[in-house]
């Protein structure tokens, strides 16, 4: 497991939802509400408030998103550049998960 | 629901309090929400308290030792080689794990036997003694503790060097 990759991978229950919020914030800085708006559009699962905030804080700690100046009460977040290589290396890994699982279905 | 993320603790609130009510008050409010909020509140007190439960064990752990103690010294005939002995390895072990509090460790340690010898005498409860030894008597409980100290001490002393 590389280093990038371990970073998403320990975070237990919680690394489907904080990839989600990666994938989101992929797209430029969000705040909750957007993200999980866009997390539903894009992957049809919505996350609850609970599940989406241990995502943040999880992935805050380890400096994979930052947060931005809150407007409001809103404080957006964004992707930093350790967050950006840590979600390129898991789809990367989902990537080659998907060709392979594919690959072996049309075989059988 | 506006009550729920009270549930959280107040270092998670004071940093996320904000958005997450605001972003509650944008989600339907259903079971399947509170649930998951109560669910994530259980997360933070368990990520938030985590350290905290941890440095409290050993704490716990020296109060369960000196109470131990205690109720050998209060049931201790003549033989008081099981005392000296919990207090030697209650010593050293403590001690070992944090030198510098050693002198602390001894006190609490300690005075598990005179406390116990108060209780013991005030129900007049002295299994194989004709009378109750003088309360003064127990000082001698601080040899085998502050014995059992001084090795954990040493003996962190020598790890930490051999380490080095």
């Amino acid at each position: 497991m590389t280093k990038q990759n371990a970073a998403i991978g320990g975070l237990g229950r919680f690394a489907e939802p904080a990839v989600l919020v990666l994938v989101s914030l992929a797209e430029g800085p969000k705040h909750g509400y957007a993200m999980t708006a866009d997390i539903d559009r894009v992957s049809g699962i919505r996350l609850g408030p609970g599940t989406l905030y241990g995502a943040i804080a999880r992935l805050e700690e380890r400096g994979l998103i930052e947060p931005l100046p809150s407007e409001d009460r809103r404080r957006p977040y964004r992707l930093t550049p350790t967050g950006a290589a840590a979600l390129r290396a898991h789809l990367d890994t989902l990537e080659r998960v998907t060709a392979t699982g594919s690959r072996r279905l049309e075989r059988a | 629901m506006r009550r729920l993320p009270r549930l959280y603790p107040r270092l998670w609130r004071d940093r996320y309090g904000e958005e997450f009510a605001d972003l509650l008050a944008g989600t339907p409010k259903t079971w399947h929400t509170a649930a998951d909020v109560v669910l994530g509140a259980l997360d933070a007190h368990q990520r938030n308290g985590g350290n905290r439960m941890r440095r409290l064990i050993p704490w716990t752990l020296l109060v369960l030792v000196a109470a131990v103690v205690g109720w050998l010294n209060y049931h201790t005939s003549d033989d008081v080689q099981p005392v000296a002995a919990g207090l030697l390895l209650g010593g050293f072990g403590f001690s070992f794990w944090r030198p510098r509090l050693a002198w602390l460790f001894v006190v609490v340690l300690w005075l598990a036997v005179p406390l116990s010898s108060v209780v013991a005498d005030a129900n007049n409860y002295h299994p194989g003694l004709t009378k109750p030894h003088p309360i003064y008597e127990t000082l001698i409980a601080l040899i085998p503790t502050a014995l059992g100290a001084a090795a954990g001490v040493g003996a962190r002393w020598v790890a930490g060097r051999a380490r080095a």
